[in-house]
């Protein structure tokens, strides 16, 4: 076993340690270490300047939103229906060069250059005191137009559904898992709540693992609720029918036989935190079949959110749950509309029968939400965002569809802050690339951040440097 | 490095400026030397490190004032450090305690559909980055991008699946039938439990608290005969000490 190269490799490996320069080189290195060290500190909670807003209700569409049928209407594509983009003035959208911000990851049949121009597949009307255009299938959100600030020219990499958590994360897939923005904020901000987890998610994910901690740690994973009073949360009801009250014994046992231990072991930091999980978890248990049971709300609260129509029923309870989380202090609501497959969104054919469809399934919901939370004096406090992982090209595939498009897109946001009313940026006039201030995903990160109070640089793990694009940038232009 | 062990140097993820250096660089470096010595044996390595004195050595830190005062947070390892049950581990374990893990060898994975109910070891389930078992995310699984180290997150939904599995629920009558009580009184049959379990000999106070409780099970009207017994077993799976390894 120790061979003469073994034993050669060790009397390198000592002779390269103990040479001057190496000295010189690992003490410079540790007082940098050391320098870090003394700057870096977990976040306390607190915000770290003054926060317009306290809440988040993330509306994630899966599958891809059409742009140009929705919050960014384009009425050149009606003009030059049929035309091939290159046969139109707008040829140079499809210049190489502007095209090369795409990462692909697997190329298959969607998420190419979609040639013909596809025509708006439903009208549009200016809504508001600045008259800002948006499709009819959206009239409930077109009602509150002047609480929403729409963004429509962001534009990401991934021309695959990994967009998804590109949206979430900041980061393409091919880089790796990161941290998520709602695990950012639970991470910066401290409880409102001490019964409810700060970080919830509705709605199935397709394309990434559910995680969204990462480095951060498990600890701010969302954690998964459903609206559903028998069975909200993992776990949250027995998987065999328990005798109350031998329960209740066990508990109290449980509880004993941990401060024995606690008592014995001052120092035994996980199982303090163990004891306190455990606390928390039986109060979870109570609190959240409370949040998912609507028996306290109106009639007239639910018709509001749509949870009296059956195509609409579903989304308008989650979102109803959704006001009352944070109304009751939860920090970030992470929903999913449209789970299955890539997305429900996902219309690369009969675009016009799957868009309708589900904005059915939304626009009500939300156009209530947005109400409900004004009425309560909760809009002022919390942002509401919608978004999807990319639009849809302005060119028709196949004949009634339209493809993944990554070069511009819109997002909204509303309340906490955020001007009412407006369009910002903008794409050319077939919707193809985002020309006017341009935003990757992470400037919505960091808008909703700067909302909440934080700065993301100073959230910084050690060994874990973070880009510039990571950081994204603050889109002044929709702050009130 | 070693399963249940603190890796020799804190940050493995970023050997750059901004990483930690080895606490021991001569072991490291004869570990290293060792390992391709032997011809890059993996097996040859773990025997090493897990037959060594530093391996098996205790977690107390009672007693060990001037340790405590030197190196508080125990970076040069001079003593074992407490290690949380991996998930498949705190699966397995429940399973076995009342001998019903299959431990059949071999064979295909078992399906998501089937895992619920499923005694196979969790080694065998089908397993990948958008589909996995409920259990087991829990309790935190190997993270492929971070060199298949784990977390070992204390967070309530761990206590929830060991509190309401049915995993852990349809367990606690097989693991009391599995300590053969027959002729054990209730000293006994704490006793063996906390052996069994937690793998140490519960103390005066622990002893009198789960003999109170068994009386207060027993004294239920509507109490099944096993009750009491499977209900202490359900208090000490939920116990800190189960799922950690000292």
């Amino acid at each position: 076993m120790n061979s003469d190269k073994a034993t050669n490799r060790r009397s390198f490996l000592k002779t390269g340690t103990g040479g001057l320069a190496g000295i010189a080189l690992s003490s410079m290195l540790m007082q940098e270490l050391q320098a870090e060290a003394k700057i870096w500190a977990p976040p306390t909670g607190k915000p770290h300047f003054q926060p317009r807003a306290k809440s988040v209700i993330w509306l994630f569409m899966n599958g891809g939103v059409s742009q140009v049928e929705s919050f960014d209407p384009k009425p050149m594509l009606n003009k030059y229906a049929g035309k091939t983009i290159s046969e139109t003035p707008f040829a140079d959208v499809q210049d190489p060069k502007r095209l090369a911000i795409e990462r692909l990851v697997v190329p298959d049949g969607n998420g190419n250059q979609r040639n013909k121009l596809y025509p708006l597949q439903v009208g549009f009307k200016q809504h508001g005191e600045n008259g800002v255009a948006v499709s009819d299938w959206f009239p409930c959100i077109a009602k509150n137009i002047d609480k929403l600030a729409i963004v429509r020219s962001m534009w990401t990499t991934d021309s695959n559904h990994g967009a998804q958590t590109q949206f979430h994360s900041g980061r393409h897939r091919n880089d790796g898992d990161f941290p998520t923005l709602g695990a950012w904020v639970d991470y910066g901000l401290g409880s409102l709540n001490e019964n409810l987890p700060q970080f919830v998610n509705f709605g199935a994910r397709e394309y990434w693992n559910n995680r969204d901690g990462h480095y951060l740690g498990p600890a701010y994973d969302a954690v998964p609720l459903r609206v559903n009073p028998a069975n909200p949360l993992d776990f949250s009801q027995a998987g065999k029918s328990i005798d109350p009250e031998a329960r209740r014994v066990g508990t109290a046992l449980l509880k004993e036989l941990s401060e024995i231990r606690r008592q014995a072991n001052p120092v035994d930091k996980e199982l303090q935190a163990r004891v306190s999980s455990y606390e928390l978890a039986f109060r979870m248990q109570k609190s959240i079949p409370e949040v998912v049971d609507f028996s306290q709300e109106t009639e007239e609260t639910k018709r509001l959110y749509g949870i009296d129509q059956n195509h609409s029923k579903d989304f308008g309870m989650t979102l109803l749950a959704a006001r009352r989380l944070v109304e009751r202090g939860v920090r970030f609501v992470q929903i999913q509309h449209g789970a299955g497959g890539a997305g429900r969104w996902d219309a690369h054919g009969g675009l016009k029968a799957n868009h309708s469809r589900n904005a059915m399934a939304v626009d009500q919901p939300i156009g209530g939400l947005l109400e409900d939370l004004e009425r309560r004096g909760l809009l002022d406090e919390t942002i509401v965002v919608f978004a999807s992982e990319f639009g849809r090209t302005p060119g028709s595939q196949g004949s009634d569809g339209r493809d993944h498009h990554i070069f511009g897109f819109s997002v909204w946001l509303a309340g906490g802050g955020i001007r009412g009313g407006i369009a910002h940026g903008a794409t050319d006039e077939i919707g193809f690339h985002a020309v006017e201030d341009r935003h990757y995903v992470t400037d919505i990160h960091a808008t909703i951040l700067h909302q909440l109070g934080l700065d993301s640089r100073q959230m910084e793990l050690p060994g874990r440097k973070r880009l510039d694009v990571d950081h994204g940038h603050v889109i002044e232009g929709i702050i009130a | 490095m070693v399963a249940a062990y603190g890796p020799l140097v804190e940050t493995v993820f970023d050997f750059g400026r901004n990483g930690k250096p080895p606490a021991h660089q001569e072991l490291l470096d004869w570990l290293a030397a060792e390992f391709i010595a032997s011809g890059w044996r993996f097996k040859h390595l773990h025997e090493l490190i897990m037959s060594s004195d530093a391996y098996k050595m205790k977690s107390v830190g009672a007693g060990s004032d001037q340790q405590l005062a030197v190196d508080p947070e125990n970076r040069l390892w001079w003593r074992r450090e407490t290690v949380r049950l991996e998930s498949q581990a705190v699966r397995d374990s429940v399973l076995r305690l009342g001998n019903q893990l299959d431990l059949t060898r071999g064979g295909k994975p078992v399906e998501p559909s089937q895992q619920v109910d499923s005694k196979r070891r969790s080694l065998y389930f089908f397993h990948s980055n958008n589909s996995r078992n409920l259990f087991l995310t829990m309790f935190d699984e190997a993270l492929v991008t971070d060199c298949y180290r784990r977390e070992e997150s204390i967070v309530p939904q761990q206590a929830l699946a060991m509190a309401n599995s049915s995993l852990v629920l349809q367990n606690c009558a097989p693991i009391a039938a599995s300590l053969n009580v027959v002729g054990l009184d209730d000293r006994g049959f704490v006793e063996k439990a906390f052996v069994y379990l937690l793998g140490r000999q519960p103390n005066s106070k622990e002893l009198d608290a789960c003999l109170t409780a068994l009386e207060k099970w027993r004294d239920i009207p509507s109490a099944s005969e096993g009750l009491a017994q499977e209900s202490l077993i359900w208090v000490l799976l939920n116990h800190n000490d189960f799922v950690t390894l000292r």
